[in-house]
């Protein structure tokens, strides 16, 4: 179903067959954007949960002066944001660092079933910081074109092209010792 | 000869390496649902939080002087008490309420940053 559909089916007063929709349509994907964040499954899980409870509250406002996609992206990396600084919070109560703690979420993850290389790219991901790592994600797995990215994260391009620039540096560089 | 490659190119590392239960993305959207539902039932966190809200702000400095004592202890090899655990299990706030707390007053990244690297 469009996009376009969706919102046709909310207009006819159908909210909830049209919130139906949204997470039909876009469950999946954001699952798999969320899941190179959070290095777990579970957590994943309880932030898809949360990603479409927020949309589904801010559904009634939402105005189509961007696209549905857009904005569904956006809320998703906003409370992708806020999850990391959550566990940065409480890694920090722990006396350790969010990176120590992805990481080693990372090596736990009964769920992975990639390769070495692969598991040393989530590590190189969990050392990056929070926009970096987001304006990485976006392009390099989702390759989500410049522009769509700055309309998600309202970060001009410009910035974005930098950010990307010195994020897969340190990637590329970390693998480089590596492998 | 060393190899002109980008590591990054490797076609490999786009793909997913993660497996999800069975099941689970035909079961989601009835999961979302249900929790909608709860989530609209439930009583919003500042009317619980609130007369914690104060005490958690004094809580919180006490925390992370704490961990910034456990930090230097581990350093030199000294044992330290968890300190902000023996706050926290005073039973008056918990870390979780904390954590809540401090995303609801929209502590930045930045000084989240800053707190990690305090010495």
């Amino acid at each position: 179903m469009t996009d376009r559909e969706i919102m046709e089916i909310y207009a006819s007063g159908d909210s909830e067959a049209a919130f139906n929709a949204i997470v039909q349509s876009y469950g999946e994907r954001i699952y798999w954007h969320v899941r190179r964040f959070t290095c777990s499954h579970e957590d994943s899980d309880d932030l898809l949960q949360d990603i479409f409870i927020k949309v589904w509250k801010a559904l009634p406002g939402f105005r189509s002066e961007s696209s549905l996609y857009t904005w569904i992206y956006r809320i998703a990396t906003n409370e992708t944001l806020n999850l990391l600084r959550k566990k940065r919070l409480r890694a920090l109560l722990s006396a350790e660092s969010l990176e120590t703690l992805l990481d080693r979420q990372a090596d736990e993850d009964v769920h992975f079933n990639g390769d070495a290389l692969q598991r040393e790219v989530q590590k190189a991901i969990n050392s990056l910081p929070d926009k970096q790592k987001q304006v990485f994600v976006l392009r390099y797995f989702e390759e989500m074109p410049y522009e769509e990215i700055s309309e998600i994260t309202r970060i001009s391009v410009g910035s974005l092209k930098a950010s990307y620039h010195h994020a897969s540096k340190k990637v590329r560089e970390r693998l480089e010792k590596i492998f | 000869m060393k190899q002109n490659r980008d590591i990054l190119g490797d076609s490999r590392l786009k793909e997913k390496a993660y497996s999800v239960p069975e099941g689970y993305f035909d079961e989601l959207p009835g999961r979302i649902a249900d929790r909608c539902k709860a989530a609209e039932e439930k009583r919003s966190f500042f009317r619980i939080a609130a007369p914690y809200a104060a005490m958690a702000a004094s809580f919180v400095l006490i925390a992370l002087a704490g961990s910034a004592v456990i930090r230097y202890g581990r350093e030199k090899g000294i044992e330290t008490q968890y300190v902000s655990r023996e706050i926290t299990n005073a039973g008056q706030v918990s870390e979780e309420d904390i954590i809540n707390y401090l995303i609801s007053a929209d502590i930045s990244s930045a000084e989240i940053a800053y707190l990690e690297n305090y010495e």
